[in-house]
């Protein structure tokens, strides 16, 4: 069975590399670990992950949610998005994009886990 | 026309020119309604009288003599009025002022204490990951153990911001939505242990209670439940876990956690030996000012009886 390709747009750089690990560990593959909105942009559509795991607010000026509309003008790529900000301007901005689920920091590795099984099987 | 007239005619035009000026002023709304009347009625009265001194002086059949006694009357409470006016609005103005730069000043600490929760989250993420990290690289599973429990014990201290965050008032959380989020984050992390395992919470009036006591709380319940699912339920295959808390009276509550497993082993002694758990129990209770005590029947029964000044939603 071909693995899942997964991509992970996230600032923090330690916790990408945790969740970078971990989905390795569940038998996902990662293809990359951005940190930036425009470089989520350009790989996503350099390479069609099977899934994104997004951050809302990343280290340039494209938030997770701009990015995430524009990589969904080309291509529908399912979408989990994983911030700590849960306020109800936040969920106002991830509304306007289809999104598959939405993790709040800090969370548990299981519920990652969950979230992105249930997309696959 | 005599002197008299000659001056009284010089103040009727600049009170002419002082009420238009004032007109315009008000027109471009430079000067406020109120106080513009008011000051407007004064420039009116002695503007009448000046006009009344100069037909007077001039012995022009005065119309208005007869009414310039009042006028002159009018003139002194019209006056005060005016002041009054102005001082009002003057006050209005700065009360507004006062209201505008409060209202910026909350809205400033709203957006900082934001700011702060969610990097506390952030930061708790960071440290939950570098333990996940490292119990990642153990093979032995009874040695990352340990560490995966004390990510539990992270997160159980991150619910308390989420809930704070969540709730938009930052100094006290709902303990009953914080205490469903720690046992759904626990029957997620065991939900390979749980078999058939019925939760149930019975928190009385929704109490609130400070952040000061909710982590060290939170963490009490994190143990306590952790311990009935991993040790309770090793024979049983059916059982119940439940959190109860009432309110003794004003200034104490009573809080319980119990199972109805195998019961606590007759070797621990709660006071002289027992895990890292409960040792983390007994610390926290403490730091309650709270106290702490063990039923063993049918089961195992902890209560913690708390000294709280918490409030009442």
């Amino acid at each position: 069975m071909d693995n899942k390709r997964i991509l992970i747009v996230e600032d923090d750089i330690l916790n990408a590399f945790a969740l970078k690990m971990k989905i390795e560990e569940w038998g996902y593959d990662v293809i990359n670990m951005v940190t930036g909105g425009s470089m989520a942009i350009e790989e996503s559509k350099k390479n069609k992950p099977d899934l994104i795991l997004v951050d809302i607010f990343l280290n340039d000026d494209i938030t997770g949610v701009e990015a995430v509309k524009e990589i969904h003008k080309s291509a529908l790529i399912p979408v989990i998005y994983i911030t700590a900000f849960e306020d109800p301007q936040t969920f106002q901005m991830i509304d306007e994009t289809e999104y598959r689920a939405f993790i709040a920091k800090p969370y548990h590795y299981n519920q990652v886990k969950d979230a992105i099984d249930l997309i696959f099987h | 026309m005599n002197e008299f007239s000659l001056i009284n005619c010089g103040s009727a035009g600049v009170l002419f020119g002082s009420m238009s000026a004032l007109c315009v002023a008000m027109s471009k709304k430079s000067v406020s309604v109120h106080s513009g009347i008011f000051l407007l009625i004064c420039l009116v009265i002695n503007f009448i009288v000046a006009v009344s001194n100069v037909l007077e002086h001039m012995n022009i059949y005065d119309l208005i003599d007869r009414y310039e006694e009042y006028f002159e009357i009018l003139i002194i409470p019209f006056f005060l009025l005016f002041i009054y006016s102005l001082s009002s609005t003057n006050e209005i103005e700065r009360r507004r002022k006062n209201e505008d730069r409060l209202s910026a000043a909350l809205e400033e600490r709203s957006i900082l204490l934001k700011e702060i929760h969610h990097r506390v989250k952030n930061n708790m993420q960071t440290i939950a990951s570098m333990l996940e990290i490292q119990a990642s690289t153990i093979d032995d599973p009874q040695i990352a153990k340990p560490l995966r429990e004390t990510v539990n014990r992270i997160l159980a201290m991150g619910l308390v911001h989420k809930k704070l965050y969540q709730s938009e008032d930052f100094s006290s959380i709902n303990l009953r939505e914080y205490i469903e989020s720690i046992i759904s984050l626990l029957r997620d992390f065991y939900k390979d242990v749980i078999r058939d395992i019925d939760f149930s919470i019975d928190i009385g009036n929704h109490p609130v209670m400070d952040l000061d006591s909710a982590i060290p709380l939170g963490l009490i319940i994190n143990e306590l439940i952790t311990n009935s699912i991993v040790h309770a339920f090793q024979n049983e295959k059916k059982g119940e876990i439940g959190i109860s808390l009432k309110k003794i009276d004003d200034a104490t509550i009573m809080f319980e956690v119990y199972d109805t497993g195998s019961g606590l082993p007759e070797q621990i002694d709660f006071d002289k030996n027992c895990g890292l758990g409960l040792q983390i129990v007994k610390i926290l209770t403490l730091q309650l000012k709270g106290d702490i005590s063990i039923v063993r029947s049918g089961g195992t029964l902890y209560r913690i009886t708390l000294h709280y000044c918490g409030d009442e939603e």
